[in-house]
């Protein structure tokens, strides 16, 4: 009865472990015409496959020069989009953090039964198409919806409003943090925070001076992965916003309007800042792998 | 052990494990247990009949063949190139390696409508790719193929990640074992480093065949999207729902959902394999 | 086979682990390499097997220069310290390993193959576990897979790298009556690391202590004991203490003690250090002739008395073993004065 017999999904659990190999013997040793061969491979294919899309994103963005592309994105629709995809990830990642600990306080610090059902539960998301997140919420509070009606006549919108943005992105974002946390304070046991207790310390106090100190990197780790996705989101926000220029539409929906207008550099421009806000993810995440991997190394055996 | 069994809950000192998990389920159940609730009871208006034609529609089973084989085909080709990607940031050394080795998550941070326009203009006839195809005969952009490289795309880092760590706490000893026993290099990979590192390679195909059937973004830009052709299930979802099809749009939705709990339930029995695997022997 | 390294010099990034190294062990013989972690004992055995490379020097099996030889083609059998059995193979398959990957013209043929591995498994008394995997043995059992693995192949010699270091003492005591009765019926030429002088001693034909990337001795286990060439294998050794003296005309003077210290025949008022073994030290009444010593602490060590004094001059701890019925001639109290005198001693210029 753990977390460990929730599935693993690499996408925020594992961390990649880059560091010099153990030095090994001789039989370990690959021919050098194989390590290059292969290493020849793996940079082609890292190149062709994920290099070139990034580097063709810039050079179209700026097919037409700087000067289309500030005005690209300086374009109010452009503004507006930027702006709800900034409001919706400052409400849909907030309501995750919160869940994120207090799920993860009650499963890591806490025996009860059902608890890997509940990790289950939690991962659901992450199994889930984007687009079918999406219509989740159609089907619920749409207008053919289960509270459809009664919505209507209450006068409440949701389905082609922040509202439903927000709603499908909290469910596409669900698990990043709680997923990230709950390994962690695992891993931290309880003695700490029943030390602290037994010193006098309240709960609240307990869980500020103790208990997220110990897990921040970790915590800051599942909100830069949440963030990311929150703000990128394509296919779940894409079925619930009804695509309503300047109003109920993100960025990652601008893109594909500007797109299939064959304004290519307007889309390319948006893009471009999606691009290097994915730039700046990754740059984040490899600092915080390294800080979280020298402090467990620290801990560790 | 026995204790815990009697009662739900183990007890404890600390506080707040009420407050808590109550909040944790509620929350569950409003974002996430209840909505899919809904999806599962929606086609039940179609009826079972109604169900099973609008899932056996050529137009629905055209798209469901689609996504499946083009996703299996991707997590294959992935399989192969991720095994060798993890092989190479695991064992070399080289320039660059801390870069490439942040690189493979792009896919994971980069949102899939910017992945999907960025292949269109790269694979498109007059791209920087499909033009060096084109004189070849091969269309790359606006056919199946197209939507093979886009998954390829999105499921890379699932192969690696999942493989890069396995490799990475390998034994190196028993590799050096295998050799003065006589193995070459090739026999050793064969009989000893791969059969290690197998579980963990089928958990990363699973995995990215599951993110693969289910994406969206990247794939309807390079897809073309005719129907019976290149028209994917998720896309297929989203045009029933544009005519205001919600049952039909829920059907295939269900049949969906469905696989990929059943992928769900093959990578948790697959994870569970890999770890007596490696709890075998020290 | 007979295995001879010749000036081997190795160095990991900046640390000299080897330093102009030669050993020969003869055909037939069981060798141990003893020292502290660090020394250069594993790296000179992997060194031996093909598992590392020297930087310098030569190694060679029956006079011919082997160092150019790979891993596979050296036919060395290697017991990994942590034993390295493949863990997804059964213990048949394990042993077997060396035999399937072969190449087509020289493989065994599987029933052949199957009949080895029988051999084999019924030498290191697992006759029955074939079927098990690693997981499922006891680490005795595992060690013993691993002995058969490397014997599969027929080496020409046996290397085993720390061979018992990762077993409780009861099994490592037995293991190491059972492979030393092994090797008496098998005649392999075998070397051995580890880093337990006791281990060394019963076990070993003869054995080479190492300190520091350097051979400080080579010699029967008895040589090697009771004749340490240096101080290095004096202390290394067994519980010895340790005196400051000064050393003239070939005797040393340790406080009012005069030891003989042949080794300096005309030495001139040179510091010295003088060993000597606990055993070797004796108790008198404080009245008779002898180094003053204050006895600070009294214990039971297995089948003797352990001492502890203080020197009363330079205040130095003293450690003596005495007969369990020393007590019965002298007062063993802490605060009693006695004078010691030594029985055996041995001097080394100090430095």
């Amino acid at each position: 009865m753990n977390a460990e017999s929730a599935i693993d999904l690499p996408a925020p659990v594992t961390r990649a472990r880059t560091g010099t190999p153990l030095p090994a013997g001789i039989g370990t040793r690959d021919p050098a015409w194989a390590r290059r061969l292969l290493i020849g491979l793996a940079l082609a294919f890292i190149g062709l496959m994920l290099v070139l899309p990034l580097v063709a994103v810039f050079v179209e963005a700026l097919h037409d020069g700087v000067g289309k592309y500030l005005s690209s994105i300086a374009n109010p629709d452009a503004w507006s989009a930027i702006r709800l995809t900034l409001i919706v990830a400052a409400i849909a990642v907030p309501l995750n953090l919160v869940f994120g600990l207090c799920a993860a306080w009650s499963i890591a610090k806490f025996e009860f039964r059902g608890k890997s059902l509940l990790i289950t539960f939690i991962d659901l998301p992450f199994s889930v198409s984007p687009v079918i997140s999406g219509l989740i919420y159609v089907l619920l509070y749409g207008a053919h919806g289960w509270f459809g009606p009664f919505l209507a006549e209450h006068g409440i919108k949701i389905i082609f409003t922040v509202t439903g943005l927000v709603l499908a992105t909290i469910f596409v974002t669900f698990p990043f943090i709680a997923r990230e946390l709950i390994p962690l304070m695992q891993e931290q046991g309880t003695e700490e925070e029943e030390a602290a207790i037994s010193l006098g310390a309240g709960g609240l106090q307990t869980f500020f001076r103790v208990t997220l100190p110990n897990v921040a990197w970790g915590l800051l780790y599942g909100v830069l992965l949440c963030n990311a996705r929150a703000m990128g989101e394509f296919g779940a926000v894409s079925v619930v916003s009804g695509h309503i220029r300047g109003q109920t539409n993100t960025m990652p929906l601008h893109v594909e309007i500007l797109y299939n207008e064959y304004d290519f550099v307007g889309a390319f421009a948006v893009a471009s800042l999606l691009a290097l806000l994915a730039l700046v993810t990754l740059v984040g995440k490899s600092i915080l792998e390294w800080r979280i991997g020298r402090r467990l190394a620290r801990g560790g055996h | 052990m026995t204790a815990a069994a009697y009662t739900w809950k183990r007890p404890s000192v600390l506080p707040g494990f009420g407050l808590t998990l109550g909040y944790s389920l509620v929350y569950l159940s409003i974002i996430v247990l209840l909505p899919l609730a809904a999806l599962l009871l929606r086609p039940a208006e179609l009826g079972l009949d109604g169900f099973w034609k609008a899932v056996t529609a050529p137009r629905v089973i055209a798209s469901l063949k689609l996504s499946f084989g083009a996703s299996a085909i991707a997590a294959l080709i992935n399989c192969a190139f991720g095994l060798i990607v993890a092989w190479v940031l695991a064992r070399y050394q080289f320039p660059l390696k801390r870069v490439v080795d942040a690189l493979v998550d792009l896919p994971f941070a980069l949102p899939t409508a910017v992945a999907g326009i960025a292949l269109t203009s790269l694979y498109a006839p007059n791209g920087w790719i499909g033009s060096l195809l084109a004189p070849l005969g091969i269309k790359v952009a606006f056919t199946p193929l197209g939507i093979v490289i886009a998954l390829i795309f999105i499921g890379l880092p699932f192969v690696v990640r999942t493989v890069q760590p396995v490799l990475l706490d390998l034994d190196r000893e028993v590799e050096d074992a295998a050799a003065s026993l006589g193995a070459t290099r090739w026999q050793n990979f064969r009989l000893v480093i791969l059969p290690s590192i197998f579980p963990a390679l089928l958990t990363g195909l699973a995995l990215a065949f599951a993110r693969a059937v289910g994406e969206y973004g990247s794939v309807i830009f390079i897809a073309g999207n005719m129907p019976m052709k290149s028209e994917i299930a998720p896309l297929l979802i989203v045009t029933k729902l544009e005519q205001y099809d919600y049952a039909g749009a829920a059907a295939i939705a269900v049949v969906m959902l469905i696989a990929s709990f059943l992928m769900l339930l093959v990578i948790n029995l697959l994870q569970r394999w890999s770890r007596r695997h490696e709890e075998r022997g020290a | 086979m007979s295995l001879e390294a010749k000036n081997i010099s190795k160095t990991f990034n900046s640390f000299q682990a080897l330093k102009d190294v030669s050993l020969t062990v003869q055909r037939g013989e069981f060798m141990a390499l003893l020292g502290p972690s660090g020394s250069g004992k594993t790296t000179l055995l992997r060194i031996m097997a093909g598992l590392d490379t020297q930087d310098s020097g030569e190694i060679r099996f029956d006079e011919e220069d082997v160092s150019g030889r790979s891993l596979r083609d050296r036919k060395v059998g290697f017991v990994f310290q942590h034993y390295a059995l493949f863990r997804h193979m059964n213990v048949s398959e394990n042993v077997a390993f060396g035999l399937k990957v072969r190449p087509h013209e020289t493989r065994p043929s599987p029933p052949e193959i199957k009949r080895r591995v029988d051999e084999l498994l019924h030498l290191v008394q697992l006759e029955h576990m074939g079927q098990r995997f690693p997981s499922q043995l006891s680490g005795g059992q595992r060690q013993r897979v691993a002995l058969a693995r490397a014997l599969a192949i027929e080496p020409s010699v046996l290397l085993l790298d720390e061979p018992f270091g990762a077993l409780d003492a009861k099994v490592r005591k037995e293991l190491r009556r059972w492979l030393r009765r092994l090797h008496d019926e098998m005649q392999l030429t075998s070397v051995f690391v580890t880093h337990d002088q006791e281990e060394a001693l019963e076990l070993a034909d003869r054995v080479a202590v190492m300190s520091q990337g350097k051979i400080e001795q080579v010699g029967t286990p008895d040589d090697v004991y009771h004749r340490p060439e240096t101080a290095f294998v004096y202390e290394f050794m067994g519980n010895v203490n340790r005196f400051d003296c000064r050393i003239q005309d070939g005797h040393a003077r340790v406080g009012p003690l005069v030891v003989a210290a042949p080794e300096f025949p005309s030495a001139r008022d040179l510091p010295g250090l003088a060993y000597v073994r606990p055993h070797d030290i004796t108790l008198r009444a404080a009245d008779e002739p002898g180094l003053p010593a204050v006895i600070r602490h009294v214990f039971t060590a297995g089948p003797g008395i352990r001492v502890e004094l203080q020197r009363r001059d330079t205040k130095t701890a003293i450690e003596a073993d005495l007969p369990h019925d020393a007590s019965r001639q002298l007062l063993l109290t802490p605060g009693t004065e006695v004078s010691l005198t030594f029985s055996g001693a041995r001097v080394f210029a100090a430095g």
